[in-house]
């Protein structure tokens, strides 16, 4: 956990010519919110992050995070990410990822979203060294 | 030539083009240098464990990355060495400052010198300790050629005085007080 976003800035960094983006939950950001300030320092132009946003650790169980309000918007602007926009309709997040790749800064885009207790996460399929592989570019 | 220019040098010459850094006095003099070079990428995190995730990312892309850090900022970074760097076979060269050896005149690192190198063992991470005798760039050349040859971590403990000219020895080290083990090698 915590991951996805500098490993995405690294790509980003070494590749100019693609847009990268990560994927990240609010679960993980929150243990290491302090990767907003370190992209916000280095400017990718072209990573954008993609922020679910349910309140849990689904991946790991369904744990609830801690029961703050988090306004993550504001946590990304206070730490110096201009480029940030929350999404509450699906049919608005491909003109918003459009528009954040459009933007040439790092940008956030925040999906609230519904958690379902009930919902079965499958076991991952792939081995380690396949996912790897697939990755590298 | 300084130490810290010899480090550059076998950074370079391997072919790393980003660094990754949280720096402590002795890290942040080395970065210094690598700022200098225009073929490194720095890149200035907040935390250890995203400077990792950044050079593993560097990597992936095709790059080289490399990790300067504190050994207290090593100790921070279990959970991202074992969930990524050796869950997903990935190589990731590290320098990191051994504050609290004999060498360090500031008391207050010496609980992180004493368990550095034994937990390096038991993380089962290759590393070595940089000789400042012999050339550090090929020292340099060698970690990253080895990290990238096993998809694994290497790391390389400097001290401050690695870091000085060879001909000034460790009085040059801005770390050293008149009794310091700096001062006095």
């Amino acid at each position: 956990m915590s991951a996805a976003i500098p490993l995405a800035l690294g790509i980003a960094l070494t590749r100019p010519d693609r847009h990268v983006v990560a994927l990240e939950g609010d679960g993980s950001l929150l243990m290491s919110p302090n990767v907003l300030a370190t992209v916000a320092a280095a400017r990718p132009a072209n990573l954008t992050t993609i922020l679910w946003v349910n309140g849990h650790y689904e991946s790991s169980g369904g744990q609830a995070l801690p029961a703050a309000p988090v306004d993550w918007p504001a946590l990304a602007r206070a730490a110096g990410i201009a480029r940030v926009e929350t999404v509450t309709e699906p049919g608005a997040l491909a003109g918003a990822l459009d528009a954040a790749r459009a933007a040439r800064e790092p940008a956030l885009l925040v999906l609230p979203i519904a958690f379902d207790p009930a919902e079965e996460i499958p076991p991952y399929s792939e081995r380690p060294e396949e996912i790897t592989a697939r990755f590298q570019l | 030539m300084t130490g810290a220019a010899r480090i550059v040098a076998g950074l370079e010459s391997a072919g790393v083009t980003l660094a990754a850094s949280v720096p402590d006095t002795w890290i942040g003099r080395l970065m210094a240098e690598v700022r200098r070079s225009p073929r490194i990428r720095t890149v200035d995190v907040a935390r250890e464990e995203e400077a990792v995730a950044v050079a593993c990312g560097a990597n992936l892309a095709g790059g080289r990355g490399a990790v300067l850090i504190q050994n207290a900022g090593l100790l921070n970074c279990g959970g991202i060495l074992g969930g990524l760097v050796a869950l997903y076979r990935l190589p990731c060269f590290f320098i990191v400052s051994l504050r609290g050896d004999a060498r360090d005149p500031i008391y207050y690192h010496e609980p992180k010198g004493k368990v550095t190198e034994a937990t390096l063992r038991a993380w089962g991470l290759t590393y070595a300790l940089a000789d400042k005798a012999g050339d550090l760039a090929v020292q340099v050349q060698t970690g990253v050629e080895a990290a990238a040859a096993s998809r694994a971590p290497y790391v390389l403990l400097i001290s401050g005085g690695d870091l000085a000219s060879m001909r000034d020895g460790y009085r040059t080290c801005r770390c050293a007080r008149p009794s310091s083990p700096c001062a006095t090698r």
